[in-house]
């Protein structure tokens, strides 16, 4: 039985050894120990929306007073370890046409006026892909500000009928869905609390024991 | 470590497969193990260690696109015109549009496919298949002309702050670029006649003859 038809030598004398296994068998192997090396000294971020793990980065336009690009990343710090002071991140995904969305209004307002001075808060405003829930960057900004426009709430109730007050953080354009693609939107109102070095503490969906006011009491304190 | 033996020490090392390939390919550079090579083995093996320096090269920049997912790179500069911060990092163009996968990834896949074409071809001249194997990794490689274009134009319109040059993506081009030239001219010598048909596997004939030799 002739198994050794991958050995060089046998190139010689082996009619059925073939070049292009022999090949094959080392460019695998040069292949592996480069890809185990990449892995080894730089191993990939565990990304992920569920706790514990880095939430995805992304870029978009976000509307704080004026139109701006926006970086998730510029706002956490790696580097970041637990005891040091640092600023926590609440993500906040609405859609401006989400009736539940709508009524958290003043909830929301609630939070940022209670943790202001140790949580950013950014709201995503994405486009749920059902009836009457076609947003735009006009009608998120009226949303932010409770402006007179007939458009929110799937076009039922005017945006300056908002509870809350007028939202004083940036509100985040996903009209085209990327960033709740990327992070797996089960629906909104959805909450992801990340500790300042990016990492996901809480997520709305997976511990639903606790509400957003709770979650933030649990892992950054007391409120203002 | 010096940082900026850390940032460009392993591109010197990089160009160096590349130049050193190039060179044992244009017979600018021998060593004894290989003096008795004809010119078209000297060009495969020099096909060969171009394509595994670009395959290395793309393997940096794949570790680069990691490191950079979750934060600075000590691996490449992030400030000035020329950095990989601003290309590798960028969220909208350091993967391919289709597959959502790293181009350093998808270049080491690209260098390690052309790598087995040519590492058979160098082992085994005097197959059937041998001749024909230029032209698939010849076709093969075609496919990387947009995609450097692409990617250049990228680097120098389109990332965050351009115009931008990441060395190590530029070295990976090079690569490429030296690849297909190599191949160019290995079809071109092979349809002038040139193709080696030496080597160390023999032929069902010579195989028949020798051991009739031996019984008489």
């Amino acid at each position: 039985m002739k198994t050794e038809s991958n050995n060089y030598r046998m190139l010689k004398n082996d009619e059925d050894a073939d070049a292009r296994m022999l090949a094959f068998f080392g460019i695998s192997g040069i292949l592996s120990v480069v890809a185990v090396s990449v892995l080894l000294l730089a191993p990939p971020a565990d990304l992920g929306v569920d706790e514990g793990k880095l939430a995805p980065n992304f870029v978009s336009q976000a509307y704080d007073t004026s139109w701006s690009s926006f970086e998730l990343y510029d706002h956490i710090d790696q580097t970041w370890t637990e005891g040091e002071e640092g600023e926590w991140v609440m993500l906040l995904f609405i859609d401006t046409d989400c009736s539940y969305c709508f009524n958290a209004g003043e909830e929301h307002s609630d939070m940022h006026s209670a943790y202001a001075s140790n949580v950013k808060f950014f709201t995503i405003a994405t486009e749920l892909q059902l009836p009457n829930h076609d947003s735009s960057k006009k009608e998120i900004v009226d949303y932010k500000e409770k402006n007179d426009n007939s458009g929110c709430k799937a076009d039922r109730t005017n945006c300056n009928q908002r509870p809350g007050d007028v939202h004083n953080w940036p509100y985040i354009d996903d009209l085209d869905r990327s960033i709740a693609d990327d992070y797996d939107l089960p629906g909104t109102p959805f909450y992801l609390l990340l500790s300042p070095d990016g990492i996901v503490q809480w997520n709305s969906q997976q511990s639903s024991d606790l509400d957003p006011f709770g979650a933030l009491q649990y892992h950054v304190g007391g409120g203002a | 470590m010096n940082p900026t033996l850390v940032e460009y020490g392993p591109l010197a090392i990089f160009v160096g497969f590349t130049l050193a390939g190039l060179a044992i390919s244009m017979g600018r550079f021998t060593i004894p193990q290989i003096s008795d090579y004809s010119s078209m083995k000297k060009r495969l093996l020099g096909l060969l260690i171009v394509e595994m320096g670009g395959l290395l090269t793309s393997a940096w920049t794949l570790m680069i696109h990691y490191q950079l997912a979750t934060g600075p790179s000590n691996l490449c500069a992030a400030e000035g015109i020329v950095q990989c911060g601003s290309v590798i990092g960028d969220l909208n163009y350091s993967t391919d549009p289709i597959l959502g996968a790293p181009w350093g990834l998808i270049g080491m896949i690209a260098f390690a496919l052309l790598g087995w074409f040519t590492l058979s071809m160098f082992l085994d001249m005097k197959s059937d298949w041998s001749q024909k194997y230029v032209d698939y990794a010849w076709w093969i490689s075609l496919p990387s002309i947009p995609g450097i274009l692409w990617l250049v134009f990228v680097e120098l319109v389109l990332v965050e702050g351009a115009p931008h040059i990441c060395p190590y993506c530029t070295a990976v081009h090079v690569a490429l670029i030296a690849t297909m030239y190599l191949l160019y001219t290995i079809r071109k010598e092979r349809d002038m006649g040139n193709w080696d048909t030496t080597g160390p596997k023999r032929s069902k004939a010579e195989l028949l003859a020798e051991a009739r030799s031996k019984k008489k």
